[in-house]
């Protein structure tokens, strides 16, 4: 089968690093403590992570006082596996860096994956095949602004849809417009 | 009935009574329970503590709570319009995801499991198809019962798990149906800055974005909107085939997605307005559903180019309408200059516009903005434009732009058809056309109204063939465009309901696995279809189950509403019963007004010994004079003509009741028939009174008249003693 990542290419080390980052973000993002964040249920190597990241940011935080330098560059620690960035003065992690983005957009290129040769078919007792999809084969939804800032929503199923439509809001660009009976909301046409 | 319930792994039980409090009644004929997990940590996402004012009958005091409540909201839709007796659950996040100033991840969704070849508890059918994969929830719902009871690590097949610690990289332990992540950062600083989801329930967003109405989108994808062979290559899982592609039908192979090779498959997801969907559910909603008229070029001229051609509308100008422009197609001139380095860019004023009059410009894209190609157009007297594409693939984009002096329609042809036309006007050839809404064809179907699937050649931003075409008008839930005037509704102005028709998602109201259809109770569960009367009316919703046909309902029917048959197995429709006894004189094996034990008779149900006293009780049947009738009722017992009121002998014939002794008990029965007790007595025959005195002691005495045998000898004159 062609097209998608392979599973040598995802391994569940790596998909765990950045989940991890996607929930030290969210936690960044939110401006929230970090209290309870060692009770996540999701895993033990993302709580961990979290563990760490909060270190990391009392020590940022330390240093900055230490020197009594009006520290305002982040500050960047490696948690889990992945770079983040850290706000000396409030200790909180900043958004995503190109790099984690980067890293965020891997894994949903994984969700929107149709590579099959991962997938394995398994029979259960009561005699019917099952695959376990593995977190691919899903439909993602993209938003996107144009200059005027109106939003289109489009629902992509390939990588390459997903970026078709990232670089198209760029230039402006989008997919087949449509008929606008009610003019409620733009539509994506394109617009030169 | 089943309500939509909510299960909340990690959220406080007041977010568990908000939600409850909006979720709508489940209508009588549709049950599907569809749960939102959440699996988001404390303090984010799904329990993201920030405060927030209700909105839009979004009862939620917290950010997290709200959108819950949205995610709640949109499986209960779902939900009220599905039906499965397996609960189904959607694993869900809201957490940060990719996005930019201009572009953004808005979330995912999908199934996580499929199944094929699942043959049903009996009755439900299982897979319709053999060698077919289903999405979860469908397979579950037609197998009747969780195909896959133990969970699993979703990202191992081979990971058998207890709990989300088990499974490695963080991913869940779970036999869930669907798997959904939305992005938590939208709006925010440098993520679509300052639009924001919408997490009211009212659908009334504005400027930013309906989360319920996304969620819908996404998660009808997972319930069966979507099909699993890969558009770039054709392959399919396990070289085997998907419900949703037997419907695809390519119109120009004239073969369904099934029956195709994988470069058939792939060939067929680009095939540009030629693969409709053949289910019949879908193809019988099209006609109430879309609206007639599709915007067209009709080429009139000359014959070699004749034909239809797609077009992409514009934002701008007059909407293309019936019976449209009609006029020759002229390329439109212009300098070649900083504002449009060609002479068919149409970015400054048209130099051949005593041409252009009154005719159809041909402009081509590039440089300038559609609205000012348009303007100068207009300005030149043209009655529409052609925009040629400048980059291959169909169908051609719209036109966007604002500019409210334009009024000549506007729109957009694909590169091949624009260069189709150019060749014929460098022929030199007349090329006529029309530019009009076709009323001959629905917005979104092809010519024989099936609806069109979304097939862009090649392969472009907005997906591909898991959706509606974007022609389709009144815009739909299951394009790739997830438009802003979508309502709440999957069904009745949408074809998505009718597309999980076709899929399998058979109508069930009492989820008992026989079809609303077929079922002969299609609103309470009556697995085994009993239908005692053969009326068609399942006995568990028959409100008469009347074996018989007389209208009166037999026992044991819970049922029932009409009245109790008295004779259950015989029809007897004036319910007669004599002798009261509950059981009909039809079928009553006696029937026995007076309570002896014997029947009445002229009852042919009656099996007990006839009554020969049927209005009287008499359970020794005594029948003095044989004569058939009881005793106890008969009016002569000894049948001597004589009625036993005034017979003095009723059990023993004396028709001549005679009675000597005159003690009105007659001779013939009369143990002491004589002598007679006192004077008067003697009168019967042979016996005389007899009262001359001296011959007798007594005077006033009886005797025998008659000598001879024919008196007693003590009576017998001059002889015996006196009477008493």
């Amino acid at each position: 089968m062609s097209g998608g990542t392979s599973r040598g290419n995802r391994p569940g080390r790596r998909l765990a690093w950045i989940l991890g980052a996607v929930a030290i973000a969210a936690v960044g993002f939110q401006g929230s403590g970090w209290a309870d964040s060692n009770s996540d249920a999701q895993g033990g190597r993302k709580g961990e992570a979290r563990k760490e990241a909060r270190e990391q940011a009392k020590q940022t935080q330390t240093d900055a006082a230490k020197t009594g330098a009006a520290a305002t560059q982040p500050v960047i620690r490696i948690v889990g596996g992945v770079k983040v960035a850290i706000d000396p003065q409030t200790g909180h992690i900043t958004p995503l860096t190109p790099e984690e983005a980067q890293a965020l957009a891997q894994s949903l290129d994984r969700n929107v994956s149709r590579d099959t040769d991962d997938l394995t078919v398994v029979q259960l007792p009561n005699g019917a095949f099952m695959v376990n999809l593995q977190d691919t084969f899903q439909d993602e939804a993209i938003a996107t602004k144009d200059r005027r800032g109106k939003v289109t929503l489009h629902c992509v199923n390939t990588k390459a849809q997903a970026d078709a439509l990232v670089a198209g809001a760029a230039a402006e660009s989008g997919p087949a417009g449509k008929r606008d009976a009610t003019k409620l909301t733009p539509k994506g046409l394109e617009k030169e | 009935m089943r309500r939509p319930s909510l299960l909340i792994s990690t959220t406080p039980i007041l977010l568990a009574a908000l939600v409850f409090a909006v979720a709508p009644a489940t209508p009588a004929y549709a049950n599907a329970t569809i749960t939102i997990v959440n699996k988001n940590a404390p303090g984010v996402g799904f329990n993201d503590p920030t405060p927030v004012a209700p909105v839009g009958g979004n009862a939620g005091t917290t950010l997290g709570q709200q959108r819950l409540i949205a995610f709640q909201a949109a499986a209960n839709i779902w939900g009220a319009t599905l039906d499965s007796n397996v609960p189904i659950q959607i694993i869900a996040t809201f957490e940060p995801l990719s996005c930019n100033a201009t572009s953004a991840t808005l979330g995912s969704a999908g199934t996580i499991f499929i199944y094929s070849d699942f043959s049903g508890v009996a009755p439900f059918p299982g897979a319709e198809f053999p060698a077919t994969w289903y999405h979860q929830a469908l397979a579950n719902k037609r197998e009747g019962a969780q195909l896959n009871p133990t969970p699993i690590c979703i990202n191992n097949i081979g990971n058998a798990c207890t709990t989300d610690a088990d499974c490695a990289g963080g991913v869940f332990c779970t036999n869930a149906d669907l798997r959904a992540r939305f992005n938590s950062n939208i709006g925010n600083a440098g993520c679509l800055t300052g639009i924001f989801w919408y997490l009211g329930l009212d659908n009334n967003h504005g400027n930013n974005i309906d989360l319920v109405t996304v969620l819908l989108h996404e998660f009808g994808h997972g319930l069966g909107f979507a099909q699993f062979a890969s558009v770039a290559n054709g392959s399919q899982i396990n070289n085997q085939t998907d419900i949703y592609g037997r419907h695809l039908l390519d119109t120009t192979l004239n073969r369904t997605w099934d029956t195709m090779t994988n470069a058939e498959r792939a060939a067929s997801a680009i095939n540009t307005g030629h693969v409709v969907w053949n289910g019949a559910q879908v193809i019988s909603e099209v006609p109430g559903i879309l609206a007639q008229g599709n915007p067209n070029l009709r080429v009139n001229s000359p014959a070699a180019i004749v034909g239809n051609y797609l077009v992409g509308t514009a934002s701008f100008g007059n909407p293309v309408s019936f019976p449209g422009v009609t006029g020759n197609v002229v390329r439109a001139l212009d300098a070649a200059n900083a504002s449009g380095p060609t002479t068919t860019d149409g970015c400054t004023t048209i130099t051949n516009a005593a041409a252009v009059a009154n005719n159809i410009a041909l402009i081509d894209r590039g440089t300038c903005g559609f609205v000012v190609k348009a303007k100068n157009a207009q300005d030149a007297g043209a009655t529409a434009v052609l925009i040629a594409n400048n980059a291959a693939g169909s169908p051609p984009p719209g036109l966007g732009g604002t500019d409210p002096t334009i009024t000549i329609p506007s729109v957009m042809i694909t590169q091949a058809d624009a260069n189709t036309i150019k060749a014929q006007l460098a022929i030199p050839a007349t090329v006529n056309a029309s530019l009009l809404l076709d009323l001959t064809l629905r917005a979104g179907a092809d010519a024989t109204d099936r609806a069109l699937l979304y097939t862009p050649n090649p392969v472009q931003g907005g997906s591909t063939i898991s959706h509606w075409d974007v022609s389709a008008f009144p815009n739909q839930l299951m394009e790739p465009a997830i438009n802003g005037d979508l309502t709440h509704n999957v069904s009745g102005v949408d074809l998505t309901l009718a597309e999980m028709r076709d899929v399998g998602w058979f109508p069930d109201g009492d989820v008992d696995g026989v079809a609303n259809a077929a079922d002969n109770c299609s609103s309470t569960s009556n697995p085994g279809q009993e239908d005692a009367d053969h009326d068609n009316a399942g006995d568990a919703c028959d409100t008469c189950t009347d074996t018989d046909g007389d209208g009166f309902g037999d026992p044991g029917f819970p049922a029932n509403t009409c009245a109790a048959d008295n004779c259950p197995s015989t029809s007897n429709a004036d319910q007669s019963d004599v002798d009261h006894d509950g059981i009909g004189d039809a079928c009553d094996t006696c029937t026995d007004t007076d309570g002896d034990g014997f029947g009445d008779p002229g009852y042919a149900a009656n099996t007990c010994a006839a009554d020969n006293c049927p209005g009287t009780s008499n359970s020794d049947q005594a029948d003095n004079d044989h004569d058939g009738i009881g005793d106890a009722c008969d009016p002569d017992d000894d049948n001597d003509g004589v009625a036993d009121g005034v017979d003095n002998c009723p059990f023993v014939a004396n028709a001549n009741q005679a009675d000597f002794d005159l003690d009105h008990i007659g001779d013939a029965c009369d143990a002491h028939t004589g002598p007679p007790s006192n004077k008067n007595q003697c009168m019967g025959t042979n016996w005389q009174r007899f009262d001359t005195p001296g011959h007798f002691p007594n005077q006033g005495q009886c005797v025998c008249f008659v000598t001879g045998s024919g008196c007693p000898s003590i009576n017998k004159p001059g002889g015996g003693p006196a009477l008493p």
